[in-house]
């Protein structure tokens, strides 16, 4: 954004692009940072959910994979298990060191411990009671 | 210059009137979320648009500026589902709430039995059946509706886009 900024203020005055002139007041800077931010912040909101298969997409998936005969129920609930959904999540907040182990027990870093208050307290300004996940 | 401010605040005053408007809803009008979400930007969107039609009297150009901003306040607004989304359905917020929860922290034991796969696949699956988006037919499990299953498509297609791989197990 730094970089766009820079490149846009040394414009000169009588560069036109597609009819558009090129910002000359502080607070069209403020509109185009808040148009660039926006949109990155949805890219990266959309990257993170990305990253991360959700259960109800590999039940789909699970079952669309097995064709036309169906998938028996009792292989559906083999292949779901807690290493294809749980671990992994797990293993995330390690990596991300918002968990960390004390020796066979997992605890919250202080990183982690924000982002969970984030969520506890917002939970509760929409008054959420049920666990979620 | 009051219009070209007040034309740049626009879409982050309608974004703080969404939250507002969502936060109101869930707590005292509805109970549903999701619809609460809708209720939330659909207001934030009105308040966006009477704004932007008090400043062409100011002199601003309606359609170019209202443009941008419905671009930035459907950002801003999308962004917030996804936040709202995370908290209620993140396997990783969910573990992070129970280890908070915990004294001493959580064994993987004891993390497991709190939250496990059978719990989450069960409460998952159910929707999915009552919705009819899956089938369950002499014990075996179908396929019913096509909207997940495209909609499972596409984001398959957006992770190998993005992503390089289908799977994180890829």
């Amino acid at each position: 954004m730094i970089v766009g900024i820079l490149v846009l203020c040394n414009l000169p005055d009588h560069s036109v692009c597609w009819g558009i002139p090129p910002p000359g007041r502080f607070v069209e800077y403020i509109q185009i940072s808040s148009f660039f931010i926006s949109l990155t912040l949805a890219y990266m909101i959309t990257y993170s959910a990305l990253e991360a298969d959700s259960p109800s997409l590999v039940i789909v998936t699970t079952i669309a994979n097995a064709g036309q005969n169906g998938l028996d129920k009792k292989k559906f609930d083999e292949l779901m298990n807690d290493n294809i959904l749980v671990n992994p999540r797990i293993r995330d907040l390690l990596l991300n060191k918002m968990v960390e182990m004390d020796e066979d027990r997992y605890v919250l870093t202080p990183k982690g411990a924000l982002f969970a208050r984030i969520f506890i307290i917002y939970r509760e300004m929409m008054n959420v009671s049920r666990k979620g996940g | 210059m009051v219009g070209d401010y007040i034309n740049a605040i626009n879409p982050v005053v309608a974004f703080s009137i969404n939250v507002a408007t969502q936060i109101l809803c869930i707590r005292f009008v509805m109970k549903g979320l999701l619809k609460s979400l809708f209720s939330g930007f659909a207001i934030g969107l009105l308040s966006l648009l009477f704004v932007q039609l008090i400043s062409v009297f100011l002199g601003k150009t309606f359609l170019p500026n209202l443009t941008v901003n419905i671009i930035i306040y459907s950002s801003l607004g999308y962004c917030y589902f996804h936040f709202i989304n995370l908290g209620e359905t993140a396997r990783r917020i969910r573990i992070l709430r129970e280890l908070y929860d915990s004294k001493r922290g959580l064994t993987l034991e004891e993390i497991l039995k709190c939250y496990n796969a059978k719990r989450m696949v069960e409460l998952r699956l159910q929707r999915l059946l009552n919705n009819g988006q899956v089938i369950l037919k002499g014990g075996k499990l179908y396929n019913g509706k096509p909207v997940l299953l495209l909609m499972s498509k596409t984001i398959l297609l957006m992770k190998l886009i993005i992503l390089g791989q289908k799977s994180e197990f890829d």
